[in-house]
């Protein structure tokens, strides 16, 4: 066996000791757990980042320890409920009644309807505002691209959501079509 | 901070809830071809058996399945590709983008490669079989609404850390829903993120693209790839071939620690020709660096793809990063099992709005077949698709549309659903025991075999809960009774 198996084999070892760490301290549901105890689940899983970097290099070592923490907390969170999970298909269902109705669409429809005006107003000020904001990035032409790439659909989704969640529609429509005209603006700058 | 006011957090599991139902079932075909696609490798060597394996290509073989490619395929070849057989994927193949042949080890040209029910399941995840930009633009929406609901569902959630690890299978059936849910979505958080992120980047580059070159390029759209990726040289030769071992030699000389995966010949038989030679790098998540050789197999330049500008780089890793196409076959089951749990944190998420309600109607029997029509139609497509593979496609959308009517018309979704688990369980094992009957030959392959195994066992599984569960069903039958009696009355 060579180093970097030994190394990822420990950094496995180390991610599942934190994740039942971390699940024995939540079943505590105790205010008074020592911050040693609170910290070592933690400390642990830093650990494990740092063996999976030994072993794959810091690009594979951030994502070996993303997957196999979340793996290990799972597998933490169905051993616990491995009795309850045999009857997993059988859980009592509340009594509900048929509905004989139309096919009622109304809802959906306003719903819809409004995603769709959303999603491409929302698309547009997003990409006017990344095309806009990637100049002042203070990094190579190929970065500030890709930046604005990566940050384009994050900032859609958060436009979209503050579209959704807002009571006052024209707060967000009005701001995104600012955004979008100062964006051109600097653009033509 | 983050859940000061309930009325906000109200509003947020509104807007995640009601994003989730008008992007469910979308998101659900995604993720669901996408968990599939992480196999894609072992499962096209599955669908076409007979192809030679093995994991190296010398030099001369290379050159000789060039030559018979040129020789026998008609041009004009703006670029040829020989595709090297890797661990991951042992077989090589010939193409210029629009014809496509496998070769054996000694270069000599073989069958050419079946698209069939795995070209399907890929554009199924791509484009969602659209037409391919407009359908790649399609997808990366989805992965912005995906982020967008990841997001939502944080907010709506005050208490994430308090219900950390909890989960009630065995309570009432909203409960268990609503627990799976959360916990899948919450600890498989930084997958779906990554996932939702890198898809939606590559779906959405074109957008980028389109908008950038009028406005920073002066409308050059080739210009802002090169910006990112690099240019490609412009060279002048007047050899008319390529020097290929040449090449591999300098290769070695270059990047010793460097595999090769594809040489890329272009513009052959031009006074502008080269050499192209993309090549892993251990250690690094890049999809490959590419080395430039002339047509002499002199070492030119390379692209920087892994050592270029960072934004070059991270652009490079999306692939690889989104489709878990690195490291061990591990990675793929991980991969697997994590876009597993997002297609189901996808369905149960419908099935806590359905399970609040106080009635059930035609939005429950829609559900039930979407979720379990999806997988026969991948699987009855898989089985036409050994008939005949331009059927796969066809038979996926006619199957599913089939499954959403019966289900549409029998207005029962408990047991519509079991029927179709029921049938999907007997596809399963058909699709197995007929793929082993055609390829009688082939069957002790290991891609063939652990393919066809784990249908079977799948199918088995299914076949036992279906039967169990449809027994538990007719003992009670409430619900059927229920709209019977109505329906008299």
């Amino acid at each position: 066996m060579n180093d970097s198996y030994q190394l990822g084999l420990a950094a496995i070892v180390t991610c599942t000791v934190a994740a039942v760490a971390l699940h024995r301290n939540w079943l505590q549901k105790r205010g008074d757990i020592p911050a040693v105890v609170k910290l070592t689940p933690w400390l642990l899983l830093l650990c494990a980042f740092f063996l999976w970097v030994s072993a794959a290099g810091v690009e594979f070592g951030i994502v070996y320890t993303l997957l196999c923490a979340s793996s290990a907390i799972w597998l933490c969170i169905l051993t616990h409920n491995a009795s309850q999970a045999i009857n997993f298909r059988l859980a009592k269902k509340k009594q509900q009644l048929r509905q004989k109705q139309p096919w009622s669409v109304a809802p959906i429809a306003d719903n819809s309807g409004l995603l769709l005006v959303i999603i491409p107003v929302a698309c547009f000020s997003s990409v006017m505002f990344c095309l806009a904001l990637a100049p002042l990035i203070p990094v190579s032409e190929a970065s500030r691209l890709v930046v604005a790439g990566f940050l384009f659909p994050v900032i859609w989704s958060l436009v979209i959501l503050w579209c959704c969640a807002d009571n006052k529609r024209w707060r967000p429509a009005l701001i995104m079509v600012c955004i979008a005209g100062v964006a051109a603006a600097i653009g033509q700058v | 901070m983050l859940y000061h006011s309930k009325d906000r957090i109200k509003q947020f599991l509104s807007t995640h809830s009601w994003l989730g139902i008008g992007m469910g079932a979308i998101i659900y075909l995604i993720c669901l071809s996408g968990t599939v696609a992480v196999f894609l490798h072992e499962l096209e060597r599955w669908q076409q058996p007979g192809i030679d394996e093995f994991e190296q290509m010398s030099g001369s073989a290379i050159r000789h399945a060039y030559r018979q490619f040129m020789a026998q395929v008609e041009g004009p070849h703006d670029t040829v590709w020989v595709i090297l057989p890797t661990e991951d994927m042992p077989r090589a193949h010939v193409s210029n983008g629009e014809t496509e042949r496998f070769t054996n080890r000694h270069g000599e040209l073989t069958e050419a490669p079946i698209e069939g029910w795995v070209g399907m399941v890929r554009e199924l995840h791509y484009y969602l079989h659209l037409p391919q930009t407009f359908g790649m633009i399609i997808v990366g929406v989805f992965g912005v609404m995906l982020i967008t609901l990841v997001i939502s569902g944080v907010m709506a959630h005050p208490t994430i850390i308090r219900d950390a690890f909890k989960l009630r299978v065995a309570q009432s059936y909203r409960l268990q829903q609503t627990d799976l849910h959360n916990r899948l979505s919450v600890w498989g958080l930084p997958f779906t993120l990554m996932i939702a992120l890198t898809g939606a980047f590559i779906g959405l580059i074109n957008i980028l693209v389109l908008v950038a070159a009028p406005l920073l390029f002066e409308g050059d759209r080739e210009a802002v790839v090169a910006a990112v990726y690099g240019a490609d040289p412009v060279m002048k030769t007047e050899q008319r071939t390529f020097d290929i071992e040449k090449a591999m030699v300098e290769l070695q000389r270059v990047a010793s620690e460097a595999t090769p995966i594809y040489l890329a010949f272009h513009q052959p038989g031009s006074d502008k020709q080269f050499l192209e030679i993309a090549a892993t790098l251990p250690g690094r998540l890049v999809f490959s660096e590419i080395y430039r050789f002339d047509s002499k197999g002199n070492y030119y330049n390379h692209q920087g793809l892994a050592d270029g500008p960072i934004g070059r780089q991270v652009a490079y890793s999306v692939y690889r990063l989104h489709f878990g196409q690195f490291g061990s076959f591990a990675v793929k089951v991980l991969y697997a099992l994590f876009g597993l749990s997002l297609t189901v944190a996808s369905v149960s998420g419908i099935n806590i709005w359905l399970a609040k309600r106080t009635f059930k109607n035609w939005h429950n029997d829609a559900w039930a077949g979407i979720v379990w029509g999806a997988p026969l139609a991948l699987s009855a497509a898989a089985i036409l698709g050994l008939i005949n593979p331009m059927w796969a496609t066809g038979a996926f959308w006619w199957v599913l549309g089939v499954a959403l009517l019966v289900t549409l018309c029998w207005e029962n979704d408990v047991i519509s659903r079991e029927a179709l688990r029921l049938a999907l369980a007997l596809n399963l094992i058909a699709l197995a025991t007929s793929h082993n009957l055609i390829y009688v030959v082939h069957w002790q392959a290991m891609p063939v075999m652990a393919t066809n195994l784990i249908m079977v066992l799948s199918g088995l599984y299914l076949l036992q809960s279906s039967c169990r569960k449809l027994g538990i069903e007719r003992e009670s039958l409430p619900e059927r009774g229920a709209v019977l009696r109505r329906r008299n009355t």
